[in-house]
């Protein structure tokens, strides 16, 4: 299990790459050495033995197989070199270029990355993608631009030479030159992407300012104006164009559907009873959303009810364009809101779902906003850091000191104190919630209220009535988020982003409840008229509000989804107030707003509000579509004024379609809509559901048992280590017994060592065999055939090996002690002398030629065959 | 436009070169032309003269983002072809590159894993997390009581293998479950 997916060759790195990198380390290029010592001055300890360390990094872990392709390539940071083979050990050490990154300016190693690259590359198989897939990977080398540069010098003669030597045929040409095509259509989206990206200037100087959070708020604002644009965009090209020229070219057809009167032939005499609107301009028209605008594109009423004739064969048909184009944005919006929320949320809860939000090392390694360019807010978050760690460790004492009290048993007076501040707690938040519940109720009551009073004076009434709802809506969105935040802070929540929350919450609820009134009271009254109600809170605090000014812009946006329908370019006056709203926030918290040093977890806020808006137009377009399929049109204005329903219009296109002698739509839309069609799609649909979430389910527990096995692999490779430290002092100071004189160079015919590395059990019995102390010395023991083994100077090397064997054990299917077993009969450390084990372990007298030659550098072949193979291949036999 | 804006470049960068750009960074056209208007900006005598000339470290840190982060020598010493933390164009638009929001998780945090490494021994030790912090808080000292266990606490956390220092892989994983990292 320890190394499962690790590949052969990753673990020859530890055949001697350890060596390597303390060497290199050193100053000294790490040479071709599976041979090593110890250097002198490392203490076999964890912490200072510079072996440990180096086998540490060079243990390849889940983690480091889940790095960067190109790290696992060898050239990252700290994956083991896998390019390299157990025949060709390490010429040049990874760690020697990645501690002086400056010095990679020698050709091998130019070589050696493209080579990577080029590896990675062809497995590539659709050639199209290659040129892509390169310039992905060459971005990705954590290297400087001119290494990088030379790289693809490199990677361009490689591709050349190539080409020379193989004829290139058409198709291989013709995808090489696709591939280049797709590179620049990629560089030219990207650019005409960044042109959309309006306010860059602006969002830099608001973060760098005002620290990420406040910088999120601002982006999303953005974000929604260009989605507002590009619905207006397409309400424009379709719907407002076909208009204007049908206007144009017969203004009176236009005129008499927009006042909805009959048509000509049989209208003289109605026309004089009708009174026609009083459609002058007045200034006070933009901010009730009547009169004037009537007779403009921005209401529903302009809409033509029949064909704009183009020419003699063609037609546009105005009421099933406004039909499809209106449901088509706010579909569109919806979507966009969906997958972008979606990918808010895979990023910011599920990638990270282990909750990291109480972690130091977040705290320390993301703590700091890259992005603030300001001393002022510099020096806040600084402070703001500062006190933050205080809080964190002054938790974690809390805690150990909580843990530590229900250990001793807790004293009876303290738990009911703490009981009873429990039920305060919760008896608080209870009536703070009824009395929440009462608010909204009454926010409904009188927002129902005041649309009837609006009703009431109806269309000729005041100035100052027909704004009423408006104002009435626009004060208690501005005023109750206040009384809920106040009431929050009453609660006495302990984390400030469940106050956050839950006010959130209280406030889309409250903007529901209004909204949802007004939709009610509208759809009862069967009356099509729109609203463009404009909020206007424009109070300042000392902090920007970030959740309450969010809940502003959601709430407009809202509005502009939920009259979409009405008035194709309410999107403009979104789009238009947006704009308006983004330099008039931004100055307004520059004049009166002091930054903050303290962030809420920005990213998942942000997730959350989209959320909140998902839902929000999700809503919008249930309405939509509630209004089609169920509201009588008016019958005096508007493309729909002579349909019973405004989804006739799909029928009558069908029927029409059928008139024509194109069948196939008719039938198909016939066959589609039958009951038992749909049922078989319904079930369908919830196959795949079902089938999608119980795959969910089953990565889930996965992941679990991945997480499980990846702490159980860092405690064994911290076993580990310190077996082969401890294994490391004891065949040194057997060294130092047997031969006290001998120098460190005699390293010569080393091979016949005392320790057969081709025979797992045997180590096994040397690693996990605690040494006895009673063990005769080791001239007592039976002189052994070949001349009696010089003690091993490179002691490491076998340890190496022994880590090997143990893990190669492991994976041939032997079940040698677990280490957390071996962990409670650790080494007994005293009898690092004896060299006892070693006696028991000698090789036999009959090894072949072959064996030795195995056994002096080619270990790594026997290991590959223990990893392929099966647990029966073993070659050896026990002494 | 196209005709001024053309002109323009051709003082700065050839069409060959911002293409090479493209390429090997995650920039844009626009992108690569702005972040060298802001690198003239810092030292606009010596480059308007040499185009590739190096800016030492101390005109560097004049960048805004540079001056504010509490690492922003770090930064430069990383980024730097010399080590020294002076810098090329290049070497500019490599560190703009980076800390862009189009260079993925990855690349960011190798790099961030090496400002970090403050004694360049490719492991983040006990002494790197605690310059880090001092860093971090910098009027502010935190006293070595709190030190000890800030470090001890980033240990119980993210040190898998119980080392005492975290090594790029571990520091990697800390990183992926950050949702907040940016730099």
């Amino acid at each position: 299990m320890l190394i499962e997916g690790a590949s052969p060759e990753k673990w020859a790195g530890l055949h001697g790459r350890g060596s390597g990198v303390q060497l290199a380390r050193d100053g000294v290029p790490a040479a071709d050495s599976s041979q090593m010592r110890l250097p002198s001055r490392s203490r076999p300890s964890i912490e200072n033995c510079g072996f440990a360390r180096a086998m540490m990094k060079q243990m390849p872990s889940k983690m480091a197989l889940s790095a960067s392709g190109i790290a696992n390539l060898g050239y990252g940071r700290s994956a083991p070199d896998v390019t390299m083979t157990g025949a060709g050990l390490g010429t040049s050490s990874t760690s020697f270029f990645r501690a002086t990154p400056s010095l990679i300016r020698y050709e091998k190693d130019v070589a050696r990355l493209a080579e990577i690259i080029e590896a990675e590359v062809r497995a590539q198989k659709n050639s199209m993608f290659i040129e892509d897939r390169k310039i992905t990977r060459l971005r990705e080398l954590p290297v400087s631009l001119t290494v990088k540069r030379k790289v693809r010098q490199r990677l361009e003669t490689n591709l050349m030479e190539r080409k020379a030597l193989v004829k290139q045929t058409r198709l291989m040409r013709w995808s090489a030159d696709a591939g280049r095509a797709l590179v620049l259509t990629k560089r030219y989206m990207a650019e005409a992407h960044g042109l959309v990206h309006i306010w860059h200037e602006q969002m830099k100087t608001i973060e760098g300012n005002f620290g990420q959070n406040v910088g999120l708020y601002f982006r999303f604002m953005r974000w929604l104006l260009i989605v507002n644009m590009e619905v207006l965009l397409i309400s424009f090209l379709f719907l407002v164009v076909p208009q204007l020229v049908m206007t144009i070219y017969d203004p009176e057809a236009a005129r008499r559907s927009a006042l909805g009167l009959p048509d000509p032939i049989h209208a003289r005499m109605e026309m004089e009873n009708r009174t026609i609107p009083n459609l002058h301009f007045f200034l006070s028209n933009l901010l009730t959303g009547q009169g004037w605008l009537y007779s403009t594109p921005m209401y529903y009423g302009y809409y033509y009810r029949d064909s704009i004739r183009t020419s003699s064969y063609t037609h546009y048909h105005m009421p099933s364009a406004y039909l499809a184009i209106t449901t088509f944005c706010i579909t569109y919006q919806l979507m966009k809101l969906a997958t972008s929320t979606a990918r808010s949320y895979r990023k910011n809860f599920i990638d990270v779902s282990t909750d990291t939000s109480g972690n130091v090392a977040n705290l320390i390694f993301a703590g700091w906003d890259a992005r603030v360019t300001s001393q002022e807010l510099a020096e806040l978050k600084r402070t703001g850091l500062y006190q933050a760690f205080q809080r964190k460790l002054k938790k974690k004492e809390e805690l150990h000191a909580a843990e530590q009290a229900a250990a001793a048993g807790e004293d009876p007076a303290a738990a009911a104190q703490r009981r009873r501040a429990q039920l305060y707690t919760v008896l608080g938040r209870l009536a703070s919630n009824l009395l929440v519940v009462a608010v909204l109720g009454a926010v409904a009551v009188l927002t129902w209220n005041v649309m009837g009073m609006d009703a009431t004076l109806g269309p000729d009434g005041s100035f100052i009535s027909l704004l009423g709802s408006a104002i009435m809506i626009s004060a208690s969105m501005a005023l109750f988020p206040m009384l809920f935040q106040f009431l929050g802070m009453l609660e006495n929540f302990k984390h400030p982003r469940a106050l956050m929350f839950i006010t959130l919450i209280r406030m889309v609820v409250m903007a529901i409840i209004i909204l949802g009134t007004i939709v009610i009271y509208w759809v009862q009254q069967v009356n099509n008229r729109s609203t463009d109600t404009d909020s206007g809170a424009r109070d300042e605090e000392p902090h920007f509000d970030i959740p309450r000014n969010t809940m502003f812009l959601i709430y407009s946006q809202t509005l502009v989804w939920t009259g979409a329908y009405f008035s194709p370019l309410l999107s403009l006056v979104g789009s238009a107030k947006l704009a308006i709203m983004f330099y008039v926030r931004k100055w307004s918290m520059f004049r009166h707003c002091t930054p903050q040093s303290r962030s809420v977890r920005a990213s998942q806020t942000q997730t959350l509000f989209r959320m909140v808006a998902f839902i929000v137009c999700f809503l919008a377009a249930c309405f939509t579509g509630y209004i089609v399929t169920n509201v009588r049109p008016s019958a005096t204005c508007g493309p729909f004024q002579q349909k019973s329903l405004p989804s006739v219009v799909v029928n009558d296109t069908f029927t029409r379609w059928k008139d024509e002698g194109h069948t196939a739509p008719y039938t198909m839309a016939m066959y589609s809509s039958r009951p038992g069609v749909v049922a078989v799609w319904l079930l369908i649909f919830s196959v795949v559901a079902y089938y999608l979430r119980s795959l969910a389910l089953a990565r889930q527990e996965m992941i679990v048992l991945l997480r499980g096995q990846l702490v159980l692999e860092g405690q064994d490779k911290v076993m580990l280590l310190q077996l082969i430290d401890e294994a490391a002092t004891r065949l040194q100071g057997m060294r130092r017994i047997n031969r006290p004189g001998l120098p460190d160079v005699e390293e010569e015919d080393d091979d016949q060592q005392v320790l057969p590395v081709d025979d797992p059990r045997a180590i096994i019995k040397v690693l996990f065999e605690p040494a006895k102390d009673d063990e005769p010395e080791p001239e007592a023991q039976p002189p052994p055939p070949p001349p009696p083994p010089p003690p091993s100077p490179h002691s490491l090397s076998a340890a190496a090996e022994l880590a090997e064997a143990r893990l190669a054990v492991e994976q041939a299917g032997k079940s040698p002690p677990r280490l957390s077993v071996v962990r409670r009969t650790p080494f007994p450390l005293g009898t690092a002398g004896t060299g006892g084990p070693s006696s028991q372990i000698r090789r036999p007298s009959k090894v072949t030629k072959a064996d030795e030659k195995r056994q002096a550098g080619q270990f790594w072949h026997w290991f590959r065959d223990k990893l392929e193979g099966s647990s029966d291949e073993e070659t050896d036999t026990d002494s | 436009m196209g005709q001024g804006s053309s002109k323009q470049q051709e003082d700065f960068l050839t069409e060959e070169e911002i293409e090479d750009y493209q390429d090997l960074t995650y920039f844009t056209r626009q992108e690569i032309i702005v972040a060298h208007k802001k690198f003239k900006a810092l030292a606009p005598d010596i480059v308007s003269e040499n185009r590739n000339a190096r800016l030492e470290m101390s005109v560097m840190l004049n960048y805004p983002e540079l001056r504010a982060n509490p690492f922003g020598d770090r930064i430069c010493k990383v980024f730097s072809s010399l080590q020294d933390g002076s810098c090329t164009f290049e070497d500019f638009l490599d560190m703009m590159s980076v800390l862009s929001v189009h260079a993925p998780k990855t690349v960011k945090s190798e790099y961030a894993f090496r400002i970090f490494d403050f004694d360049n021994d490719d492991m983040i030790g006990r002494e790197d997390l605690r310059e880090l912090i001092n860093r971090l808080t910098a009027p502010q000292r935190i006293t070595e009581m709190e030190m000890m266990q800030l470090i001890q606490n980033i240990n119980n956390e993210s040190d898998l293998d119980d080392d005492g220092m975290l090594s790029f892989a571990e520091f990697e994983h800390i990183i992926s479950k950050c949702p907040d990292f940016t730099e």
